[in-house]
């Protein structure tokens, strides 16, 4: 649905995005991440046809968004960062105008602009000012307008940022909730975000794709977490040995015994053996249980080598 | 509207336009008044009915609702009328002076009008134009309509077209003088319409000059001073002609405003001057889609 071949932009000087490339299938929901100045927010503009890219090609349902630019915009919605809106305007009368520009026949206006509203919950504010409504209300105002030509395709730039947790949850269950019949792209600081909503998440880090892989992978890759007290080199020792066990990593602690990292082939649980095998030691566990490879270590590991 | 009828009337736009274009050379050449003028009409109609087929009514909508929604509008609109007000008393009391004495023109007390309102709105027509393009850039809202579906020509043409519709409310109110003119009595209204027709040439042009600008930076005030200094320049160029000479002469001649004005005044339509502000217009909204557009190669 979104496809990106060797993308390239320089702002002057700066290059910005340095030959990016990355697909996003039909009807995934794929988040984007990575440290301020990534590349994030261009990477989405080359994508909506506001800027160009310096080289490169991309394309959104076939079209290519340089040279079919208007059919592009046509089936794209765009939250932008910092959702600019024109502040004088009342709600209804900015998505209405909205609408008319994206070319939302005449007939099945008022009802579009009816469900968009409803879906994002600003039915209460359609008659104030855009300039007095909170930064929550904006912020979904701008989703509305994202939403009201029924778009195929969603690109979102940090929706949530600015908003309270129930406001972040609410946003978050309604992209969820979109995603079932459209293709959503979001931009994120928040690596719960991604957690929570995304299939499939792409890490970038100075313009260039760093990492990208699937949350459910993610998730397979499980470690057991131990912590006990004993002498760590015997301990180490035995834990190696046993069966499905990849990697043991220690780490002192304090109290003279140590943090354990056990790396396991995929679906084997040793965390019997490991306890039987303390216990055999006289050695005391304090703590043990499975964790998951969290996004969090993977985004601190790509974004701080490169 | 869907879109085959968006289509035929497209269509109706553009057989209009060109065979407009044909009746007015056809009654310039013949002197055929009654030609020319059908031919015109068909143009700007033909102009207006192939908008309708794009984007540009709502936007035209929107960047019209702006104006009248931000208290520039009608500061600007006050300290305009009360100017104009001004002009057409003066104007009126040396025309009664002159037709004491019995040497006043018929008409000439709305003519007497024209250059002062022109200078006027040569400090007006910047505070028209600064915001258009500048507030966008500077509120971010450009990536917001630059990602609609909508073209950059039809962005910019309703842009000019909403700053020459607020110019024209502006012009209008001054039709109030006219009717002061007409109670009291009888003028010749031919100097009175080619004046209106010469202040909508030159607004087009001064609206074309500020939007240009209003593309290039996201600070109002830098846009309205820049504007103003151009126009400025524009208008009395005409001065160095006195400096050079040959053919640099004559063209400073002809682009300032301020020999453009002269004709309008005497009741003539010369259509040099149609044709040069015209031209004008259109090179500027031309440049201005370009300069927009510069933000991708920049």
């Amino acid at each position: 649905m979104i496809q990106a071949d060797h993308l390239s932009k320089c702002y002057g000087d700066t290059l910005a995005v340095d030959d990016l490339s990355f697909w996003v299938g039909e009807g995934e929901i794929v988040g984007l991440l990575g440290p301020n100045g990534a590349g994030k927010s261009t990477t989405m503009r080359i994508l909506t046809c506001f800027l160009p890219a310096t080289s490169g090609t991309a394309s959104v349902a076939g079209h290519d968004v340089f040279t079919e630019s208007v059919a592009v915009r046509r089936i794209v919605g765009y939250l932008p960062e910092n959702v600019p809106l024109y502040s004088e305007m009342r709600v209804r009368e900015y998505l209405s105008y909205r609408a008319k520009i994206k070319g939302v026949g005449r007939r099945e206006r008022t009802a579009k602009i009816g469900s968009a509203m409803a879906r994002c919950d600003i039915g209460g504010v359609a008659h104030r000012v855009i300039g007095q409504l909170s930064k929550g209300y904006r912020q979904r105002v701008g989703l509305a307008d994202c939403l009201i030509h029924d778009p195929r395709v969603l690109i979102l730039d940090e929706p949530t940022v600015g908003l309270d947790p129930n406001q972040i949850i609410a946003v978050r269950s309604l992209i969820k909730d979109l995603s079932h019949e459209r293709t959503v792209l979001l931009s994120t600081h928040y690596l719960g975000e991604v957690e929570a909503v995304c299939e499939r998440f792409l890490i970038i880090n100075e313009g260039r794709l760093a990492i990208e892989g699937r949350l459910d992978e993610l998730r397979d890759d499980t470690h057991v977490e131990l912590a006990a007290v004993g002498p760590v080199d015997e301990s180490r020792k035995s834990l190696v040995a046993i069966a499905g066990v990849t990697t043991v990593t220690a780490e002192p602690t304090g109290d003279g015994g140590a943090a354990y990292h056990i790396g396991t082939r995929s679906g084997s649980d040793v965390r019997q053996v490991v306890f039987d095998k303390m216990v055999a030691g006289g050695w005391k566990i304090c703590e043990l249980h499975t964790a998951c490879r969290s996004l969090e270590d993977l985004f601190v590991q790509v974004t701080k080598d490169a | 509207m869907t879109g085959r009828a968006r289509q035929l009337i497209a269509v109706a736009g553009l057989i209009a336009v060109p065979a407009g274009a044909v009746l007015v050379a056809v009654g310039f050449g013949y002197e055929s008044r009654v030609v020319l003028l059908v031919g015109a009409v068909a143009v700007v109609l033909g102009c207006v009915v192939g908008l309708f087929s794009t984007k540009v009514p709502p936007l035209l909508g929107r960047e019209l609702a702006a104006y009248f929604q931000s208290p520039i509008a009608y500061v600007t609109a006050t300290v305009f009328l009360v100017l104009a007000g001004v002009f057409f008393f003066s104007s009126l009391e040396r025309y009664s002076m002159l037709s004491e004495k019995g040497q006043a023109v018929p008409g000439e007390v709305m003519g007497g009008m024209l250059w002062p309102v022109m200078v006027t709105m040569i400090f007006i027509c910047p505070l028209i134009t600064m915001r258009l393009l500048s507030e966008e850039v500077r509120s971010g809202t450009i990536e917001v309509l630059m990602t609609a579906p909508v073209t950059d020509f039809e962005v910019i043409i309703s842009k000019f077209l909403a700053g020459l519709v607020f110019y024209a409310y502006l012009l209008g109110m001054t039709l109030i003088h006219v009717l002061v003119v007409w109670r009291v009595g009888n003028p010749d209204y031919g100097p009175i319409i080619t004046m209106y027709l010469g202040l909508l040439l030159l607004g087009a042009m001064f609206l074309s000059v500020g939007l240009f600008v209003s593309a290039f930076t996201r600070n109002q005030i830098v846009a309205s001073v820049v504007t103003f200094v151009l126009l400025m320049i524009l208008f009395m160029i005409d001065g160095a002609s006195g400096y050079v000479g040959g053919a640099v002469k004559d063209v400073c001649g002809f682009v300032s405003l301020y020999r453009q004005s002269d004709t309008f005044y005497k009741g003539m339509v010369d259509s040099r001057h149609v044709v040069y502000s015209l031209s004008f217009t259109g090179a500027m909204l031309f440049l201005t889609v370009r300069a927009v557009e510069s933000r991708k190669w920049r």
